[in-house]
């Protein structure tokens, strides 16, 4: 038997051990971000890969309750929104990849709980709003909503991140400490925005033309799925709650990139409009006009860049100084939902094949 | 909860066995005995607190009908009675099956043939009450057939909620566990138990984390996708699946297995290399051996088993293995998979006592290849997807080759055979054939893990084994359910 106990604990030893050390790296390298907070590693300038906005994001304004009284939410092309421009606001911005309204929901529950008090909240809406199912972002940690906000436990979230062995994630962030990759640009404990490299800026500006003529912006991003019902039910319990809180409450379509718009299943699209104006009114950006099918305005077919989001935020709030297009930014309501949508099938009548239905 | 989340294996494991040695060590074996049923409802109700209230009404219903039972003597005049009692008891643990299993099914099947409108009402599906209805029943005959098996309360809710089995078997026995759990013996900590456990836990959570998890992900995209197949790709798709779930159903057990010698209870084994079977009675002898032998005694014995004219032996083969089918799931294809196994029985049979006999290694191929077919049935969702997997397997949605081999080949063009680059005959499944031929030679030429845990020595080769599982533990991550945890 003493030859059992000893295999056994020495056993034990050699698994801790062998976790042990992976924990330690995992905590070190810190792919997703999650470590990045508190005294010695608050800032997140030796951030080299995507952090874990959703769970971050979540995290800090729950813990700073009184910081902001504006929370703009989203997905990652909500980014283009910069809430500085909102005057007589502070604004955080929620946006992380992929961001849907259930988790929009379950955050804002959770941030209401924790004593945080927004006069307003924005939430964007994309074409995938209504397709993709939020029970997947449980298995990317890019994406994971920040446990306390979903019922669950963070000890336990912790374990199973430091306990989790991926090269895919470790790749980016041990470039960067080769010094082969710059950190990410992230503003995670002030405004929630991200920057792009500054160059990429500079590149646009220097010559408009041929960047608008890039092959990337041939390729739609196309996504799948049908969750329409309960996307809808889940927006329309998001505008019961704020409405019982008093929470002023902008919904807005983004503007969806001209290639993707026209790949997405208008249909469907329309059809979730229509839906959605019943439960509220709400600006839409998307459609055929001046900024959708204009590349300039955009890095690729998905992500717009700030001076889009500058109109946007212009045209929400009735900022006169800013000159908005005026084809650019509908607020649809119960009463003009029919003709708004005769206006975007007008829009892509003559266009053919192009377009799927 | 699963036997591959961080859950278990650091916080839910380690603590139940602790509190469980040291109330043992107080000699307050009656407080273990209700620590280990407390621990198993909270197992249990991890994700579903209302699938508790099934069990513990399942337990103490039963419970009763065994008193009852037991209280009526087994006397000429008893015998009605006591059946009686008996047919009650397993009509209510079938009817609760039925309710929460096949309710769904059946206004389906009765809306769909009879052209009504009944509403199907989406309800909660408790996990393993396949398990536990077959486990129980198993008692209530036991104990008709032998009333001097009667055990206390406390045992038996413990033989049935007891956590390493609770949700997907083994289908254990009531005297293969009581007296275990009534023994002394078992309350003491054993290392040597101790060590096989882990031992085996750790080739259970390899198998079920590394090879069949890694296995699902090309199964699934062929099964669940709706696209056509090329000949290449639905056998990839099938075999994947094939060994997808023999390495997930048997690394479960594995788990189970292993968990169980933690508290000093040794489960009867599952699976014995089923993919080794030379005809169809040698794989169900192999391949999920306590289903098989509850179907055997509790269904086909009790149908007149071979001890009646042989029409009705073949009659009898046939019903039980329908039954076996249904019982996986609700389902026509699940049905349809147990006829295929139930007309192959009947088939070996017949060939039996006609004389024949075939190579060893064509009575191989014709029994893996035919589990493998029938396997598509069992996987696929509907009957089309069952029947696109299978067109592609007989080539008739397409024959791509690799560009290569064109060279070799190039007649072959003249039949429709389209020569392209690997990774667009394979689409995203390149890798699979790599882990089909791996999982093809681990099945039958590597030990399987029953043998190699009776070879246990705690020597520093044992350790590669316990290395491998914590491997397995750092890709957890994106934890995948077991197959059978649903059924």
């Amino acid at each position: 038997m003493k030859r059992y106990r000893k295999w056994f604990l020495t056993g034990l030893a050699i698994v801790t051990v062998e976790l042990g050390s992976v924990a330690l790296l995992n905590y070190i390298v810190d792919p997703y971000g999650f470590f990045r907070y508190g005294t010695w590693r608050h800032d997140v300038s030796h951030q080299y890969s995507g952090t874990s906005k959703n769970f971050i994001k979540t995290r800090y304004v729950a813990q700073n309750p009184l910081k902001y009284d504006c929370l703009i939410f989203g997905s990652s092309r909500v980014n283009g929104l910069d809430g500085r421009q909102i005057k007589d606001a502070t604004c955080y911005n929620m946006n992380y990849g992929d961001g849907l309204p259930r988790n929009h929901l379950d955050n804002l529950r959770y941030l209401l709980k924790k004593g945080v008090r927004p006069k307003i909240v924005l939430i964007g809406l994309d074409e995938f709003s209504y397709k993709e199912d939020p029970a997947e972002h449980f298995t990317d940690y890019m994406r994971y909503p920040y446990p306390p906000a979903v019922h669950q436990s963070t000890a336990l979230f912790y374990l199973k991140y430091l306990l989790r062995y991926s090269w895919r994630s470790m790749k980016e962030p041990l470039e960067g400490f080769e010094g082969k990759r710059q950190p990410a640009r992230y503003d995670h404990y002030g405004t929630g925005l991200e920057d792009g490299p500054p160059e990429a800026e500079k590149i646009i500006e220097a010559n408009p033309i041929k960047y608008a003529q890039d092959a990337r912006f041939q390729e739609a991003m196309i996504t799948q799925g049908d969750r329409m019902a309960e996307t809808l039910e889940e927006i329309g319990e998001t505008v019961d709650l704020l409405k019982a809180h008093g929470i002023r409450l902008i919904i807005f379509i983004n503007p969806i990139h001209k290639a993707t718009y026209l790949a997405t299943g208008l249909e469907k699209f329309f059809l979730f409009e229509k839906e959605l104006s019943n439960i509220t009114s709400f600006y839409d950006f998307s459609g055929l006009n001046s900024i959708t099918t204009n590349n300039y305005y955009y890095y690729e077919t998905s992500h717009y860049r700030r001076n889009v989001g500058a109109l946007m935020l212009a045209r929400m709030f009735n900022e006169s100084s800013v000159k908005v297009p005026a084809d650019f930014g509908v607020l649809v309501t119960r009463e003009n939902i029919d003709q708004h949508l005769t206006d975007l099938r007008t829009q892509v009548a003559g266009l053919g094949s192009a377009v799927r239905w | 909860m699963n036997f591959n989340s961080h859950e278990f294996i650091f916080l839910f494991l380690p603590f139940t066995l602790i509190v469980y040695v040291l109330l043992n060590r107080q000699h307050l074996t009656v407080a273990s005995t209700i620590w280990l049923i407390l621990c198993s409802f909270v197992f249990y109700c991890w994700t579903e607190m209302k699938s508790g209230v099934v069990l513990a009404f399942s337990i103490l219903f039963n419970f009763c009908v065994g008193l009852v039972l037991t209280s009526h003597p087994p006397s000429e005049a008893g015998r009605t009675k006591r059946k009686a009692i008996l047919i009650f008891g397993i009509a209510v643990s079938v009817a609760l099956l039925g309710y929460y299993k096949y309710t769904g099914f059946v206004v389906n099947n009765l809306n769909q043939w009879w052209g009504l409108d009944l509403p199907v009402k989406k309800m909660l599906l408790p996990v393993g009450i396949s398990f536990l209805t077959f486990t129980q029943i198993a008692y209530l005959v036991d104990i008709y057939r032998s009333p001097a098996k009667r055990t206390s309360f406390l045992n038996y809710a413990l033989f049935i909620s007891f956590f390493p089995r609770l949700l997907a078997g083994p289908v254990a026995r009531y005297d293969e566990i009581i007296p275990q759990l009534e023994s002394l013996k078992s309350k003491a900590l054993n290392y040597r138990n101790l060590s096989m456990g882990l031992y085996l836990f750790a080739i259970g959570l390899f198998k079920k984390v590394e090879i069949a998890d890694r296995l699902q992900d090309w199964a699934s995209p062929g099964f669940d996708g709706g696209h056509n197949l090329n000949l290449l790709l639905a056998w990839a798709t099938s075999l994947c699946y094939s060994f997808q779930i023999y390495f997930d159903f048997s690394g479960y057990t594995d788990m189970a297995i292993g968990a169980a010698l933690f508290f000093n209870v040794r489960l009867p084994i599952n699976f014995n290399s089923p993919y080794k079977a030379l005809d169809i009675q040698d794989f169900w002898r192999r391949w999920h051996i306590t289903l098989t032998r509850f179907l055997r005694d509790y269904i086909y014995i009790t149908l007149g088993g071979n001890r009646v004219r042989e029409a009705h032996v073949y009659c009898n083969l046939m019903a039980t293995f329908l039954i076996g089918g249904l019982w996986h799931g609700a389902g026509w294809t699940f049905v349809f998979w147990g006829f295929l196994h139930g007309a192959a029985i009947m088939m070996h049979r017949a060939w039996k006592r006609i004389g024949l006999r075939m190579p060893n290694i064509i009575a191989w191929l014709v029994t893996f290849n035919f589990v493998n077919v029938a396997w598509v049935f069992f996987r696929a969702k509907t009957w089309n997807d069952a029947i696109r997997v299978l067109r592609g397997m007989a080539g008739l949605t397409g024959v791509a080759l690799p560009e290569g081999w064109a060279k070799t080949f190039p007649s072959l063009s003249a039949y429709g055979i389209q020569f392209m680059p690997w990774k667009r005959v394979m689409e995203e499944s390149r890798d699979s054939w790599l882990f089909i031929f791996g999982a093809l030679i681990i099945c039958l030429f590597f030990k399987n893990s029953n043998e190699m845990v009776e070879r246990f020595k705690p020597d520093w080769k044992s350790f590669i084994v316990l290395t491998a599982g914590a491997y397995a533990v750092l890709h957890m991550s994106a934890m995948q359910e077991f197959v059978y945890r649903f059924f």
